[in-house]
């Protein structure tokens, strides 16, 4: 698919891919600001908070029947962390007008200038009543609290804190729960000023649509609601690990669950960045890799265990579930794996299979709009290839003592372990 | 063979049905996507634990089924079908519900290589007392991590407070007690009861041709025998739920529910595919984002948008379901009662209806643009439950606000069919 990124003027741009291909169209806007301790809490409920009512659609209801008007347009908002920035916005995925009925055609009914409207209305137009933001307050310290109840998610962001202590990414997108409790209205109404002020603002649309008539949507819902905001980037990276920090912390779990997270010393924009993206694949990126083969499948130590490369912070992370008497053996069972990386002991079957699964991904892509558009978000903000095809040579081009060379410069950071003090078969309390 | 073609001009789309001479029921659904997506599922499930084969009643231990699953990657000469579709860039994985186990990939090249490839693993068991014995361990870990997932948890004690003969009263994992009685040669023996191709469906989307895939399916079947498929024994549920509450204590911040509506098993066809489109109307009319009640609950902070429902059904049980959390699970379960009550005396608002009839219709249209979803949820389940997936507009237009009334009346009339799972937070 073809796809072009338009500068439209007053702050906006857009990325526009025109196909015939799918009966049903996507538009997204992100706003991208940098990651701010005291600001990031207000920002994340901006969207989810204009959700709840606008000047045309006072409450939560009408905004979900306009959806509904709409031939049920699925539309949702999202809150990211992207390295040290914060990506939010709303994304919609519409029904094709081909599919409209007759009588709607006839009218001039658009699904798509009704969507324009929507997305005007709860970024540009929102309520924020007081009652609103106090109920979304009280759903984000709800989501606080549960942070427990997802055993490998507590843990993960456990390790997060311990990993990532006094840098940018350290902080979670809703904050705690004391910077909560003292946002109000005034704090969500100044917020939003700020975001059209100082967010980056880029559309993304995928469809039978030419990027004129996005562009002229584009102008007519948001005109000049957004000023002109750089693209300059401040991504803390550190290279290496000063040395090993090992935590332990216990949970009520019957599963202990194990997290080693490694500084890669390389991002998106270093040249070594397509050797550490296929090493990491080989390592532990789905069930052709060595994680996969050896510590479950060979050491039945877990059902999962995998590793993930956060090419913005330069950091690959393994998680894996594992009996609480494990955690030794799977710590270097994972260690071991790394070593052979260092070492270019790489079947000619795990590299060729790390190099299928990656262009798989990237042809795959030609099916989902959403990676184009995440490709495209992360490309402008980050740097690195500029589209999938420069991103599958880049990475194909890799030689195997390559891939060595950048498994050697890894170091380990952080090794954090919560142990399930749940014994086996014994039950929680049963009535 | 019998090869049949479905049009639809209102979807502008497509596609085949055959039956293979093995008895493979074979769906072809051409597009042109990038992606090829492969699914072969068997009729039987987790919830199936016993079954007459030559005469013989034949009781499996809890888990068999999923365990099944995980050991049919492996293959005779030690390596395993994940290595091969790997090579093929594919990516491969299989699931198990309580009726059903699928077997999938998907892929953008190597086509008719990753299909030979689905139906040699699935048509060629190879289990040894080693390789079932390591597997218990991935097994056991897999349970323990399900074990600590309180949604899992308070779902599953409903469903063992709603059925008390049905297969999916059981977890679909087993325990690690179960597990512990599986051996090589109880997993040959569920496999040769029910992995018969007459008890199957392969169903492919993608750039492909019914030809191309017939090729395929005929080099790795051909000349196959299989035994005599297992009839399942049938079971007779009661209509009223076991027991009306249960309560669980787990580390979690609020308690959490789950509330299951028991309703009749409708075997599979056409009347079974529109009781549940009717549900899905009526759920949204009720309890979706434009209902009143859910926006008064939103309100009054007693749910969250976590908040869900919804119609499942299938042949060893039917139900109408609501989960979330909330500090007042009680209240939020009586509120819940008085609706389904009001709407089985019949207070809907037809303009609810048609708006939310509407609705359906669109987002089953947007359905069709991934390969994953029309090969798996649209093909394979409605064509398992006998029902060709182009009438599906018409049975949704078709339906009528009386018919949504009367199913009203019928799903949520009797409070005996309702059962309250509470997952509470240990102090």
């Amino acid at each position: 698919m073809n796809c072009k990124r338009y500068e439209i003027g007053n702050g906006l741009s857009l990325v526009h891919i025109k196909t015939e291909r799918f009966k049903s169209a996507r538009l997204t806007l992100s706003l991208t600001l940098p990651l701010d301790r005291d600001k990031t809490p207000v920002r994340s409920m901006l969207m989810s908070t204009g959700f709840l009512g606008t000047e045309r659609y006072p409450d939560f209801r009408s905004v979900c029947s306009r959806a509904e008007e709409l031939y049920a347009v699925d539309v949702s908002d999202f809150n990211l962390m992207r390295g040290d920035l914060q990506i939010l916005g709303l994304t919609a995925t519409m029904l094709g007008e081909d599919y409209m009925t007759e009588e709607d055609r006839k009218n001039d009914f658009s699904i798509l200038s009704g969507v324009f409207e929507l997305f005007s209305e709860i970024v540009l137009r929102p309520l924020y009543r007081e009652s609103d933001v106090e109920t979304e307050k009280i759903n984000r310290m709800n989501r606080i609290k549960a942070r427990k109840n997802n055993a490998f998610g507590y843990a993960k962001l456990r390790f997060n804190k311990k990993m990532f202590e006094g840098e940018p990414s350290e902080q979670t997108l809703n904050g705690e729960l004391g910077q909560l409790e003292s946002i109000c209205r005034e704090d969500l109404v100044a917020g939003r000023e700020e975001l059209c002020r100082v967010s980056r603002a880029e559309f993304f649309y995928c469809g039978t649509e030419d990027a004129e008539r996005i562009a002229s949507l584009i102008k007519e819902s948001f005109g000049a609601c957004f000023e002109q905001a750089s693209d300059t980037r401040e991504q803390f990276v550190k290279r290496r690990a000063d040395s090993v920090k090992e935590i332990e912390e216990s949970g009520v779990y019957r599963q202990g669950n194990l997290l080693m997270g490694f500084r890669t010393g390389v991002v998106l924009d270093d040249p070594e960045f397509y050797a550490v993206e296929l090493m990491n694949h080989i390592f532990g990126d789905g069930t052709s890799s060595k994680l996969f083969a050896n510590v479950r499948e060979k050491k039945s130590l877990c059902y999962f265990c995998a590793s993930s490369y956060d090419e913005e912070r330069g950091v690959i992370v393994v998680g894996a579930g594992i009996d609480n008497d494990d955690r030794t053996a799977a710590v270097e069972e994972i260690l071991r794996q790394l070593d052979e990386i260092r070492r270019g002991n790489i079947t000619d079957a795990e590299l060729e299979a790390a190099r299928e699964s990656i262009e798989n991904d990237c042809r795959a892509a030609e099916d989902h709009p959403s990676d184009y558009e995440d490709f495209a978000r992360i490309e402008r903000l980050f740097g690195g290839p500029r589209t999938i095809e420069e991103y599958r040579r880049g990475v194909l081009s890799v030689t195997r003592e390559q891939i060595a060379e950048a498994a050697r410069r890894i170091t380990l950071d952080t090794v954090y372990f919560l142990k399930g003090t749940l014994a086996d078969g014994e039950e929680d309390d049963y009535e | 063979m019998n090869n049949a073609a479905h049009v639809s001009t209102r979807l502008r789309e497509r596609y085949y049905k055959i039956k293979h001479e093995s008895g493979l029921t074979v769906l072809v659904f051409p597009k042109k996507l990038t992606t090829f997506h492969a699914i072969l599922g068997v009729d039987f499930g987790s919830g199936d634990l016993s079954f007459v084969q030559n005469g013989k009643k034949v009781m499996l231990p809890t888990g068999t089924a999923h365990f099944l699953e995980h050991k049919l990657f492996d293959s005779e000469d030690g390596t395993n079908s994940e290595e091969r579709f790997s090579a093929m860039g594919a990516e491969a994985n299989a699931y198990t519900s309580y009726a059903t186990t699928r077997y999938l990939f998907s892929a953008t090249k190597c086509f008719d290589e990753c299909l030979a490839e689905l139906l040699s693993m699935v048509f060629n068991p190879y289990f040894t007392k080693e390789s079932v014995q390591k597997e218990k361990g991935i097994i056991e870990q897999e349970i323990a991590m399900y074990d600590d997932d309180p949604y899992e948890r308070v779902m599953e004690s409903c469903l063992g407070a709603m059925y008390s003969q049905s297969g999916i009263r059981e977890s679909i994992c087993g325990s690690a007690e179960s597990i512990a009685k599986i051996n090589a040669d109880v997993l040959y023996q569920a496999y040769s009861a029910f992995y018969h191709p007459q008890n199957m469906i392969l169903s492919v989307c993608g750039d492909v041709t019914p030809d191309q895939i017939l090729r395929t399916v005929d080099r790795e079947l051909g000349g196959k025998s299989f035994p005599v498929c297992a009839s399942g024994i049938p079971f007779s549920e009661p209509d009223r739920v076991i027991t009306q509450r249960v309560e669980q204590r787990m580390n979690v911040a609020r308690p959490i529910f789950f509330m299951g509506v028991k309703d009749k098993i409708v075997p599979t066809g056409t009347e079974s595919v529109r009781r549940s489109l009717v549900m899905t109307v009526l759920n949204n009319m009720l309890f979706s984002g434009t209902s009143e009640l859910y926006n008064r609950l939103i309100d009054e902070r007693l749910i969250t948008p976590s908040f869900s429902f919804g119609y499942s059904s299938g042949r060893l049980g039917s139900m109408n379901y609501f989960s979330g959390s909330s500090d007042e699970p009680d209240t939020v379960a009586e509120r819940l009662r008085n609706e389904m009550r009001d709407a089985s005396l019949g207070k809907l608002s037809r303009d609810d209806f048609v708006r939310c009839r509407r609705s359906l219709l669109a987002s089953y249209y947007r359905a069709f643009d991934s390969s994953a979803v029309i090969a798996d949820d649209i093909m394979y389940s409605y064509v398992s439950s006998n029902t060709d997936p182009f009438v599906v507009p018409d049975i949704i237009e078709s339906i009528s606000f009386e018919e949504t009334a009367d199913t009203a009346a019928a799903v949520f009339g009797d409070p005996d069919k309702i059962a309250l799972s509470l997952l509470l937070p240990m102090s």
